[in-house]
């Protein structure tokens, strides 16, 4: 096993923090453990027991996906 | 409108083999812009986005593909031409947003134009009505034989 945790922070003027949410729901059945912590500028995720390499990076992609995408929703475009 | 070329030939990246960032000026890459550029290479590279100061957004772009350091030009690249679209895209947006509320502003609320397609309408049905009382359409050709 390369890395078994990561902690990412997520800037919350670029990333939403309901879309590191549904990332976190996306990606908890393929590791131990993700926990959320918010604060005024970041969302925090810790993230522990991952078995895969590169599964933090996805994790990170998959919040930025939703993060664009539900923004664009909210301007009234489609992404 | 500002020249954007001149803006946009600052743009660098930095690379530490693995994979390339981007110092951006939020001011001329505005995070729209960054977005939509993100958006198109989340399929090829895992992107990540921090905010190294309060007006500039760090993209970091790691390759899901092993690569090399050409590998990674191109990449960045890719992504710098990706984001010069992006950028044009959001300003010629901005600057024509007016312009488009104006045309539908008139389409919504333009009375007159209503006005005249119903006159016009109402023209035709009369004009039928008159040399044809059951309605029965005469080809073009019969009624100017005729």
């Amino acid at each position: 096993m390369a890395e078994t945790s990561a902690r990412i922070a997520f800037h919350r003027s670029l990333y939403l923090p309901e879309a590191v949410r549904v990332a976190a729901e996306a990606y908890g059945p393929y590791v131990e453990s993700i926990e959320l912590v918010d604060t005024d500028i970041e969302t925090i995720a810790e993230i522990k027991g991952m078995d895969r390499e590169g599964l933090d990076d996805a994790f990170a992609n998959h919040a930025l996906f939703e993060t664009v995408v539900r923004t664009r929703a909210a301007l009234g475009g489609s992404a | 409108m500002t020249d954007i070329t001149q803006e946009l030939e600052e743009l660098t990246y930095s690379t530490d083999g693995r994979r390339v960032s981007f110092t951006l000026d939020e001011a001329i890459y505005p995070r729209d812009a960054v977005y939509g550029a993100a958006y198109l290479f989340v399929d090829r590279a895992f992107v990540f986005l921090t905010r190294p100061a309060d007006d500039r957004i760090e993209v970091r772009l790691k390759p899901k593909e092993e690569s090399d350091k050409a590998g990674l030009e191109k990449l960045a690249g890719e992504y710098a031409n990706e984001l010069l679209n992006q950028v044009v895209r959001v300003r010629v947006g901005e600057s024509t947003a007016q312009i488009r509320e104006y045309y539908m502003a008139k389409a919504f609320f333009a009375d007159s134009n209503q006005t005249s397609i119903d006159a016009l309408l109402a023209e035709l049905d009369a004009e039928e009505l008159e040399e044809d009382p059951l309605e029965i359409s005469v080809p073009w050709e019969d009624a100017g034989n005729g």
